[in-house]
């Protein structure tokens, strides 16, 4: 072996001084501070936290946000993950359990294993109660406490992330009454994380955003059309009617409330409003007009395999589900699956009265290798494994369920937080 | 000439020729996935024998090996598994470093996540020795570093 590596100037030094002896080889190859570092960007978290600890330098790299980028690069495709929440009993006032981040591609190998939950997941001692979304490994959470009487609430926000095991204190205080919702998401033109809350009421719609970091809500316009599933479902909202998705949100509208007869649903009628969070303004996107006949209650949106998906029960026999391809671009809407709920092994009583306002059933995500989707139904809960390749349905035991958030808004300043830096807050993918 | 050799048939072979004066033969396709040699043919033509001043007769054949699995589709998890199996730490960043001069990506990558890997659940001093790393930190500073961190020292394995 020959000495190679010519790198820091200690290991010159050391060439210089080995070379007069006519070379022998060195105890260890020493390789350059920049392979270093791409070398670095393949650990998992929990590796780089403890690194840290290795010199000076490498604590800076470490929590370098070009470092920090590079590093988020090579994980999202690599394991992507979902959270389990476990419910911990007795329960204590408001809902605290656990949040665990666990790898899709492990629970597809796996449906049955036994989880210890480290307490660290806990949500208690967090002090929230809700999950707002989740984001390149991080998880945004909400609380409230009420003010005086039960209908004026204070709410606010934490930005937590599992893998370094880092959560910010409150932030983004909302004080007022009338439920509304928030979504959590990643602005890519600018790198920050946004929170965008929103409500529908008396045919308007308020929309405010906050970017972490700033830490002050703004007001911005209104969506151009009717969120459908807020104004008849807000319960269900967060998990059927709005998705973020590519630095933008996405609700199922329609233009005219007056007119949506839900006996007489056709796809034409809907649209997507995108809010786009870099420039926070609104993008109009439609539905694929080669879906005809009448749908058996409201279409609801989701996002699999990294597409803006829409699904829908057609003629009380089949369950449809389209994928926009590209998104934003409308001619790229290609039908997904179309498969009967006889295949699913599912029950669909359409006399159910929630059916009448949106089909019930629900993708949740897609495997890697696009094999395996999951699916739930809002309802009863319990996910549904279904294998495209060999048609096979797997009932699972696990409940699955997108968390709402609801709160309370009244639009006037909010408290600021300061002293807490942005980039402090690492954000690593799992 | 650089033309006629890009749009050769894969029976075409390179001669390469290793810091240490030796020949290896390698098919044109293969060369091709190494950036750094592609530039040189594209200089100097194919029908010369390509130095490769920084990249040794011990890794060259290593890497051939490698590229020739590639052009014919054959790599597998097993076929990754059993090429890095038998070779200690030096070894591989070596070839690290070869496939880096290379510019041969996906060997640099398959190399990458390898030695992450052998490194993920290891201790910071073993990190140390391994890059050759000074510790800067005074030991209140290190140790102050570990208390914040506690949970990540958790689970790490015995140093050999």
């Amino acid at each position: 072996m020959y000495l190679r590596c010519i790198c820091s100037n200690k290991y010159e030094y050391a060439i210089g001084k080995e070379e007069k002896k006519c070379i022998t080889l060195p105890s260890t190859v020493v390789l350059p501070h920049d392979l270093i570092v791409e070398l670095l960007s393949y650990l998992p978290v929990k590796s780089l936290v403890r690194f840290r600890s290795v010199c000076k330098s490498w604590k800076t790299v470490i929590y370098d946000p070009t470092f920090v980028k590079l590093h988020l690069k090579r994980s999202p495709t690599r394991n992507p993950l979902f959270t389990l929440t476990t419910y911990h009993v007795p329960r204590t006032l408001g809902y605290y359990y656990s949040v665990i981040p666990y790898p899709i591609s492990r629970f597809i190998e796996n449906r049955s294993f036994n989880l210890s939950v480290d307490p660290y997941y806990s949500l208690e001692d967090k002090e929230c109660s809700h999950i707002v979304g989740t984001c390149n490994g991080l998880i945004c959470l909400s609380h409230y406490s009420y003010i005086d009487d039960q209908f004026n609430k204070e709410f606010w926000l934490r930005l937590w992330n599992p893998a370094t095991r880092t959560i910010s204190p409150q932030f983004g205080y909302f004080r007022g009454f009338y439920v509304f919702d928030f979504k959590f998401g990643y602005d890519n033109s600018t790198g920050k994380y946004k929170v965008v809350a929103f409500r529908y009421h008396n045919q308007k719609s308020n929309v405010r955003i906050l970017s972490f970091g700033d830490n002050v809500w703004r007001d911005i316009e209104g969506l151009p059309a009717v969120p459908v599933h807020l104004h008849f479902n807000y319960h269900e909202h967060a998990a059927i009617g709005c998705v973020y998705l590519c630095g933008s949100l996405n609700w199922l509208a329609i233009h005219n409330i007056n007119e949506y007869n839900y006996k007489d649903i056709t796809v034409g009628q809907f649209l997507i409003v995108s809010l786009d969070l870099g420039t926070e303004t609104y993008n109009q996107y439609m539905l694929p007009r080669r879906v005809d006949g009448v749908l058996s209650g409201t279409p609801t949106v989701s996002v699999l395999g990294g597409c803006l998906c829409f699904s829908y029960s057609y003629k009380e026999t089949d369950f449809v589900i389209w994928q926009m391809k590209k998104f934003g671009v409308e001619d790229s809407w290609t039908q997904f699956l179309k498969i009967s709920f006889h295949n699913l092994q599912v029950e669909c009583n359409f006399s159910k009265p929630r059916m009448m306002h949106y089909f019930e059933l629900v993708p949740l995500f897609l495997s890697e290798n696009g094999d395996t989707l999951a699916l739930t139904s809002i309802g009863d809960s319990n996910a549904i494994l279904y294998n495209l390749s060999d048609n096979r349905v797997e009932q699972t035991k696990f409940t699955a369920a997108r968390i709402t958030t609801s709160g309370c808004s009244q639009w006037r300043n909010q408290k600021k937080i300061t002293g807490w830096a942005a980039k402090k807050f690492m954000t690593y993918n799992l | 000439m650089a033309q006629e050799a890009s749009s050769s048939t894969s029976s075409k072979t390179i001669s390469l020729k290793t810091g240490d004066g030796e020949i290896f033969e390698i098919e044109a396709s293969a060369a091709k996935q190494m950036k750094t040699v592609q530039r040189l043919i594209d200089d100097l033509g194919d029908d010369i024998t390509i130095p490769l001043h920084n990249v040794f007769s011990k890794e060259l054949p290593k890497i051939i090996e490698y590229y020739k699995k590639d052009i014919t589709g054959e790599i597998t998890k097993d076929f990754e598994a059993e090429f890095v199996k038998d070779l200690n730490d030096d070894e591989v960043k070596v070839l690290f470093l070869a496939a880096n001069y290379l510019d041969a990506n996906k060997l640099f990558e398959f190399l990458s996540q390898n030695i992450a890997d052998r490194l993920e659940s290891k201790s910071v001093e073993y990190v140390r020795k391994y890059f050759g790393v000074e510790n800067d930190f005074t030991p209140e500073e290190e140790s102050k570093l570990r208390e914040e961190r506690a949970w990540s020292f958790r689970g790490i394995k015995e140093d050999e």
